[in-house]
Protein backbone atom coordinates (compact mmCIF):
# COMPACT_ATOMS: atom_id res chain seq x y z
CA UNK A 1 0.00 0.00 0.00
CA UNK A 2 2.78 2.38 0.96
CA UNK A 3 4.64 1.62 -2.27
CA UNK A 4 1.49 2.18 -4.31
CA UNK A 5 1.04 5.60 -2.72
CA UNK A 6 4.63 6.48 -3.55
CA UNK A 7 4.13 5.51 -7.18
CA UNK A 8 0.90 7.54 -7.32
CA UNK A 9 2.69 10.53 -5.78
CA UNK A 10 5.54 10.29 -8.32
CA UNK A 11 3.12 9.91 -11.21
CA UNK A 12 1.08 12.92 -10.04
CA UNK A 13 4.19 15.07 -9.80
CA UNK A 14 5.29 14.10 -13.30
CA UNK A 15 1.81 14.34 -14.82
CA UNK A 16 0.66 17.61 -13.31
CA UNK A 17 4.06 19.17 -14.02
CA UNK A 18 3.71 18.14 -17.66
CA UNK A 19 0.21 19.63 -17.88
CA UNK A 20 1.47 22.97 -16.55
CA UNK A 21 4.44 23.01 -18.90
CA UNK A 22 2.27 22.02 -21.86
CA UNK A 23 -0.23 24.83 -21.26
CA UNK A 24 2.52 27.42 -20.72
CA UNK A 25 4.60 26.41 -23.71
CA UNK A 26 1.51 26.16 -25.91
CA UNK A 27 0.48 29.72 -25.07
CA UNK A 28 4.06 30.88 -25.53
CA UNK A 29 4.30 29.29 -28.98
CA UNK A 30 0.97 30.78 -30.03
CA UNK A 31 2.04 34.25 -28.97
CA UNK A 32 5.37 33.81 -30.76
CA UNK A 33 3.55 32.97 -33.99
CA UNK A 34 1.21 35.93 -33.54
CA UNK A 35 4.13 38.30 -33.03
CA UNK A 36 6.08 36.81 -35.92
CA UNK A 37 3.08 37.06 -38.23
CA UNK A 38 2.62 40.73 -37.38
CA UNK A 39 6.27 41.67 -37.68
CA UNK A 40 8.41 38.99 -39.35
CA UNK A 41 11.53 41.17 -39.12
CA UNK A 42 11.38 40.79 -35.34
CA UNK A 43 11.78 36.99 -35.38
CA UNK A 44 15.37 37.07 -34.00
CA UNK A 45 14.28 39.32 -31.12
CA UNK A 46 11.20 37.20 -30.46
CA UNK A 47 13.36 34.07 -30.46
CA UNK A 48 15.47 35.57 -27.67
CA UNK A 49 12.39 36.48 -25.66
CA UNK A 50 11.01 33.00 -26.28
CA UNK A 51 14.23 31.50 -24.91
CA UNK A 52 13.99 33.58 -21.73
CA UNK A 53 10.30 32.95 -21.09
CA UNK A 54 10.72 29.25 -21.86
CA UNK A 55 13.25 29.17 -19.02
CA UNK A 56 10.66 30.75 -16.72
CA UNK A 57 7.83 28.48 -17.82
CA UNK A 58 9.57 25.14 -17.63
CA UNK A 59 11.59 25.72 -14.45
CA UNK A 60 8.95 24.66 -11.95
CA UNK A 61 7.74 21.65 -13.99
CA UNK A 62 11.37 20.50 -14.33
CA UNK A 63 11.79 20.67 -10.56
CA UNK A 64 8.57 18.64 -10.27
CA UNK A 65 9.89 16.10 -12.75
CA UNK A 66 13.12 15.81 -10.77
CA UNK A 67 11.28 15.31 -7.50
CA UNK A 68 8.90 12.82 -9.12
CA UNK A 69 11.79 10.78 -10.49
CA UNK A 70 13.47 10.91 -7.09
CA UNK A 71 10.33 9.49 -5.48
CA UNK A 72 10.01 6.82 -8.17
CA UNK A 73 13.62 5.67 -8.33
CA UNK A 74 15.25 6.53 -5.01
CA UNK A 75 12.42 6.42 -2.46
CA UNK A 76 10.18 3.74 -3.92
CA UNK A 77 12.82 1.84 -5.88
CA UNK B 1 17.09 50.97 -30.53
CA UNK B 2 16.96 49.06 -33.79
CA UNK B 3 19.31 46.13 -33.96
CA UNK B 4 19.92 44.15 -37.12
CA UNK B 5 19.04 40.46 -36.75
CA UNK B 6 22.66 39.30 -37.06
CA UNK B 7 23.90 41.77 -34.52
CA UNK B 8 21.11 40.97 -32.12
CA UNK B 9 21.68 37.23 -32.39
CA UNK B 10 25.38 37.64 -31.73
CA UNK B 11 24.74 39.80 -28.68
CA UNK B 12 22.29 37.19 -27.37
CA UNK B 13 24.83 34.42 -27.88
CA UNK B 14 27.47 36.29 -25.89
CA UNK B 15 24.97 37.00 -23.14
CA UNK B 16 23.86 33.39 -22.90
CA UNK B 17 27.45 32.11 -22.78
CA UNK B 18 28.25 34.62 -20.03
CA UNK B 19 25.22 33.49 -18.01
CA UNK B 20 26.20 29.82 -18.32
CA UNK B 21 29.76 30.63 -17.23
CA UNK B 22 28.48 32.54 -14.19
CA UNK B 23 26.24 29.61 -13.27
CA UNK B 24 29.08 27.11 -13.69
CA UNK B 25 31.23 29.28 -11.44
CA UNK B 26 28.41 29.51 -8.89
CA UNK B 27 28.04 25.75 -8.78
CA UNK B 28 31.80 25.23 -8.45
CA UNK B 29 31.91 27.64 -5.49
CA UNK B 30 28.92 25.91 -3.91
CA UNK B 31 30.59 22.52 -4.35
CA UNK B 32 33.73 23.77 -2.63
CA UNK B 33 31.68 25.19 0.24
CA UNK B 34 29.65 21.99 0.68
CA UNK B 35 32.88 19.99 0.63
CA UNK B 36 33.26 21.21 4.21
CA UNK B 37 30.13 19.21 5.10
CA UNK B 38 31.08 16.08 3.22
CA UNK B 39 32.14 14.62 -0.10
CA UNK B 40 28.65 13.23 -0.80
CA UNK B 41 27.10 16.67 -0.46
CA UNK B 42 29.78 18.18 -2.71
CA UNK B 43 29.30 15.78 -5.60
CA UNK B 44 25.54 15.95 -5.19
CA UNK B 45 25.76 19.71 -5.68
CA UNK B 46 27.92 19.17 -8.76
CA UNK B 47 25.44 16.64 -10.15
CA UNK B 48 22.53 19.04 -9.52
CA UNK B 49 24.41 21.74 -11.40
CA UNK B 50 25.21 19.38 -14.25
CA UNK B 51 21.57 18.30 -14.48
CA UNK B 52 20.62 21.93 -14.98
CA UNK B 53 23.48 23.04 -17.21
CA UNK B 54 23.61 20.16 -19.71
CA UNK B 55 19.99 20.28 -20.97
CA UNK B 56 19.93 24.07 -20.96
CA UNK B 57 23.23 24.31 -22.82
CA UNK B 58 21.87 21.88 -25.42
CA UNK B 59 18.68 23.93 -25.77
CA UNK B 60 20.59 27.18 -26.10
CA UNK B 61 22.93 25.65 -28.65
CA UNK B 62 20.06 24.35 -30.72
CA UNK B 63 18.06 27.57 -30.50
CA UNK B 64 20.67 30.28 -30.71
CA UNK B 65 23.82 28.73 -32.14
CA UNK B 66 22.36 26.54 -34.86
CA UNK B 67 21.37 27.62 -38.34
CA UNK B 68 18.87 30.43 -37.97
CA UNK B 69 15.48 29.67 -39.47
CA UNK B 70 13.99 32.52 -41.42
CA UNK B 71 10.31 31.58 -41.28
CA UNK B 72 8.31 31.72 -38.06
CA UNK B 73 6.99 28.18 -38.44
CA UNK B 74 10.45 26.69 -38.87
CA UNK B 75 11.80 28.72 -35.95
CA UNK B 76 8.95 27.59 -33.70
CA UNK B 77 9.34 23.94 -34.76
CA UNK B 78 13.06 24.17 -33.98
CA UNK B 79 12.27 25.59 -30.53
CA UNK B 80 9.75 22.87 -29.73
CA UNK B 81 12.11 20.12 -30.89
CA UNK B 82 14.86 21.66 -28.78
CA UNK B 83 12.55 21.81 -25.77
CA UNK B 84 11.52 18.16 -26.17
CA UNK B 85 15.17 17.10 -26.32
CA UNK B 86 15.94 19.27 -23.30
CA UNK B 87 13.24 17.52 -21.29
CA UNK B 88 14.39 14.13 -22.51
CA UNK B 89 17.99 14.85 -21.48
CA UNK B 90 16.79 16.06 -18.07
CA UNK B 91 14.66 12.97 -17.47
CA UNK B 92 17.43 10.57 -18.55
CA UNK B 93 19.93 12.51 -16.43
CA UNK B 94 17.78 12.50 -13.30
CA UNK B 95 16.93 8.82 -13.73
CA UNK B 96 20.57 7.87 -14.27
CA UNK B 97 21.68 9.83 -11.20
CA UNK B 98 19.00 8.37 -8.93
CA UNK B 99 19.60 4.81 -10.14
CA UNK B 100 23.38 4.77 -10.35
CA UNK B 101 24.73 7.23 -7.78
CA UNK B 102 24.74 5.87 -4.23
CA UNK B 103 25.10 7.46 -1.71
CA UNK B 104 23.44 10.68 -2.78
CA UNK B 105 22.37 13.76 -0.89
CA UNK B 106 19.01 14.71 -2.48
CA UNK B 107 18.77 17.91 -0.49
CA UNK B 108 22.08 19.18 -1.91
CA UNK B 109 21.19 18.05 -5.43
CA UNK B 110 17.81 19.76 -5.49
CA UNK B 111 19.13 22.81 -3.69
CA UNK B 112 21.76 23.29 -6.41
CA UNK B 113 19.23 22.58 -9.17
CA UNK B 114 16.67 25.05 -7.82
CA UNK B 115 19.32 27.66 -7.08
CA UNK B 116 20.50 27.49 -10.70
CA UNK B 117 16.94 27.78 -11.99
CA UNK B 118 16.35 30.89 -9.89
CA UNK B 119 19.74 32.37 -10.77
CA UNK B 120 18.89 31.68 -14.43
CA UNK B 121 15.70 33.75 -14.21
CA UNK B 122 17.50 36.57 -12.45
CA UNK B 123 20.53 36.65 -14.74
CA UNK B 124 18.49 36.37 -17.94
CA UNK B 125 16.24 39.24 -16.97
CA UNK B 126 19.07 41.36 -15.64
CA UNK B 127 21.20 40.78 -18.74
CA UNK B 128 18.38 41.42 -21.18
CA UNK B 129 17.28 44.99 -20.66
CA UNK B 130 14.91 44.84 -23.67
CA UNK B 131 12.96 42.10 -21.90
CA UNK B 132 12.36 44.32 -18.90
CA UNK B 133 11.10 47.10 -21.17
CA UNK B 134 8.44 44.92 -22.82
Amino acid sequence: MEMALLYIAGALMLGLGSVGAAVGIGILGGKFLEGAARQPELIPLLRTQFFIVMGLVDAVPMIGVGLGLYVLFAVAG
Amino acid sequence: MNLKPGKHTQATRHRVIRIFLIQALLIAVMAVITLLYGVTQAYSVLLGGLLYLLPNAYFAKRLLFGRQKSSANRALAEMYIGQIWKMAISIVGFSAVFIMVRPLSPFSLFFAFILLQVSGWYLQMKANYRFLKL
